[in-house]
């Protein structure tokens, strides 16, 4: 499929503002139940940070919206669309996000603060699967339409959100003990994610659609060849679905993405685990989140190159599954007859 | 229920791709248009079309046949399009089972496109909404147009009569007894879509022209010369038979 670049940076910024307010509240928890409190500019600064990233995430998604005036439309169909789904709940997101910061400020009771916290976390991680189910319901590209997109599409953000908090802690001088209790969040939840990421690689690179062109055209023959397109150029299918360059380099964007988005910070993140349990201040962290930042939105791209839909079919541009693309190697024969069942 | 649909036969489809230049002037002109041109006559030619016509051939030399598929919307009873639409912009109607997509009401976030399995929605990019054949929903019911002039634009240019409309749902309707009689399949009946319309296989049609049988009618002009004393071309006469 054709990435296109708003929709990437929507999925990445608002998974890592879900992240930055997944572990704001986590950290604000888990201070409370040792007994001390997250200084009140901390707090400021997590929810300006979440927000930030919200907000730069739904104003790159209306440069998607070919009607962006009628974009309030979109959440008609909630009921059954993921799509709107996503559309209601980001707000809601930053609306609750936003709460919980003012809750902060004006120093409510405990339990308010927190529960306006949950809630807030509650809707990101309903939002990000919603992210992700966008995708999954999309049975027609088997690369999407598996249980990893939307757990991918929350652990990514999480793990990003961890470390850009991170960073910003260590940018801002937080106390020692804060720093201490996001970098044990943060690490083990990076690992995660690649441990999650690397299986969806795995699984795309083995699974297949069983969908041929003899049952696309309903013509049980094994030596079909596609002769004609029925356009003289291209058209809007053959480069919606289609991404030639991003296809050519797509494995050596994987070992890209997963060094870029895990290996690096992950050991970054070593590296200033150590420096900070021994007591020195570090900046390993702002490294650590730039990287991640573009790894998360080379994931995503490729999450977009790597679908491949079954309407490619019509067009000799379907990869089967000997990962042979018509397009990429010379002759268009559609292979031979898959099995009967 | 009434599910209108096309029955297309690829034992009788010619490639001459009529029904897709038929339906794109029909269209551009009618309710649901424009169709838009990027580059119409330039290098790159680009162009939104509700129906396109591909060619496959199969065998090896020199045992080759060409056929013929044309593809536009299938209009499923399972629409997967309709399903995801966050606005209800893309609807199947109840009464005659077409989709249709509200140009108002569109957002153009192109997700029903990506949902179609059959790639049978094409995006204009200048009116920034999606467009899809509308099985000519201006024309069938129009009352203004000779009754046997209601029926979409493809159907009506086809030159082999490979294409038929109708009720498949209607097991009495022509749609449903070509289906019947030519073993209608559904393409890609895996896809869970339910489409509607049906394609008769390719087969190998044998045509001979049976001299005998030719009737060749006299061009009318040439029959109004004879009844007068007008002097007559003998080449003219030599061609029209
Ligand atoms: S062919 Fe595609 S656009 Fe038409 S009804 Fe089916 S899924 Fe929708
Ligand atoms: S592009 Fe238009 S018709 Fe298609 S899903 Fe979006 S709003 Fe609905």
């Amino acid at each position: 499929m054709k990435p296109e670049f708003s929709i990437i940076l929507l999925t990445v910024l608002a998974g890592m503002a879900e992240g930055v307010l997944f572990f704001l509240v986590g950290a604000d928890a888990i201070t409370l139940l040792k007994g001390g409190a997250v200084s009140f500019d901390i707090m400021l600064y997590g929810v300006i940070l979440s927000v930030a990233l919200a907000g730069l995430g739904t104003m790159a998604s209306f440069f998607h919206l070919h009607h962006k005036s009628r974009g309030i439309k979109a959440i008609k169909r909630w009921r059954f669309s993921w799509l709107s789904r996503e559309v209601l709940l980001l707000p809601l997101f930053i609306g609750l996000t936003v709460v919980y910061g003012i809750c902060a400020i004006i120093g409510v009771a405990t339990w308010l603060r927190l529960l306006s916290g949950l809630a807030g976390v509650f809707v990101g991680l309903a939002l990000g699967i919603s992210s992700g189910m966008i995708y999954c319901s999309v049975r027609y590209i088997r690369e999407w339409a598996n249980p990893y997109t939307p757990i991918n599409f929350v652990v990514i953000g999480l793990a990003g959100g961890s470390v850009i908090l991170l960073a910003t802690l260590e940018l801002v001088k937080a106390d020692h003990d804060l720093i201490m209790i996001l970098l044990r969040m943060a690490i083990p939840v990076t690992v995660i994610a690649m441990t999650a990421k690397g299986m969806s690689y795995l699984y795309n690179s083995t699974a297949y659609s069983s969908t041929t062109l003899q049952s696309a055209i309903g013509a049980w023959r094994s030596d079909i060849v596609l002769m004609d397109t029925g356009c003289a150029y291209e058209n809007y299918n053959t480069r919606e679905y289609f991404h030639k360059s991003g296809k050519k380099i797509e494995r050596a964007m994987i070992w890209f993405v997963m060094t870029v988005l895990f290996i690096l910070p992950l050991s970054m993140l070593t590296l200033d685990y150590v420096a900070v349990f021994n007591g020195h201040p570090s900046t390993w962290g702002v490294l650590a989140a730039l990287s991640m930042l573009i790894g998360g939105l080379a994931e995503r791209w490729l999450f977009f190159v790597q679908g491949n839909h079954v309407q490619n079919l019509y067009y000799g541009r379907f990869v089967d599954k000997n990962g042979k693309n018509p397009i990429l190697q010379p002759g268009k024969t559609a292979g031979p007859l898959p099995p009967v069942s | 229920m009434t599910q209108l649909a096309l029955v297309i036969d690829l034992a009788k489809c010619v490639g001459c791709h009529a029904c897709a230049v038929n339906c794109k002037e029909w269209n551009t002109s009618g309710t649901f248009g424009p169709l838009p041109d990027g580059e119409p006559y330039g290098k790159e030619p680009d162009g939104v079309w509700f129906n396109r016509v591909q060619t496959y051939e199969v065998g090896s030399y020199p045992d080759v046949e060409v056929f013929y598929f044309p593809k536009s919307c299938m209009h499923c009873k399972d629409a997967p399009c309709v399903k995801v639409c966050p606005t209800n912009a893309s609807h199947k109607r109840a009464e005659d089972g077409i989709v249709l997509v509200d140009y108002d009401e569109c957002i153009g976030c192109k997700y029903c496109s990506w949902a179609c399995p059959y790639g049978c929605r094409e995006f204009d990019e200048y009116a920034g909404v999606m467009k899809k054949c509308t099985l000519c929903v201006d024309r069938i019911y129009d009352e203004k147009l000779p009754e046997e002039e209601r029926v979409p634009a493809c159907v009506k240019t086809c030159p082999s009569s490979a294409r038929t409309f109708g009720d498949i749902d209607d097991p009495d309707s022509a749609a449903s007894v070509k289906v019947r009689d030519g073993a209608g399949y559904m393409p890609m009946p895996e896809s869970g879509a339910n489409p509607s319309n049906r394609y008769l296989a390719h087969r190998p049609v044998k045509t001979a022209l049976d001299e005998e049988r030719v009737i060749v009618k006299k061009h009318q002009f040439v029959e109004e010369a004879e009844k007068t004393d007008r002097p007559q071309d003998p080449e003219y006469f030599d061609f029209a038979g």
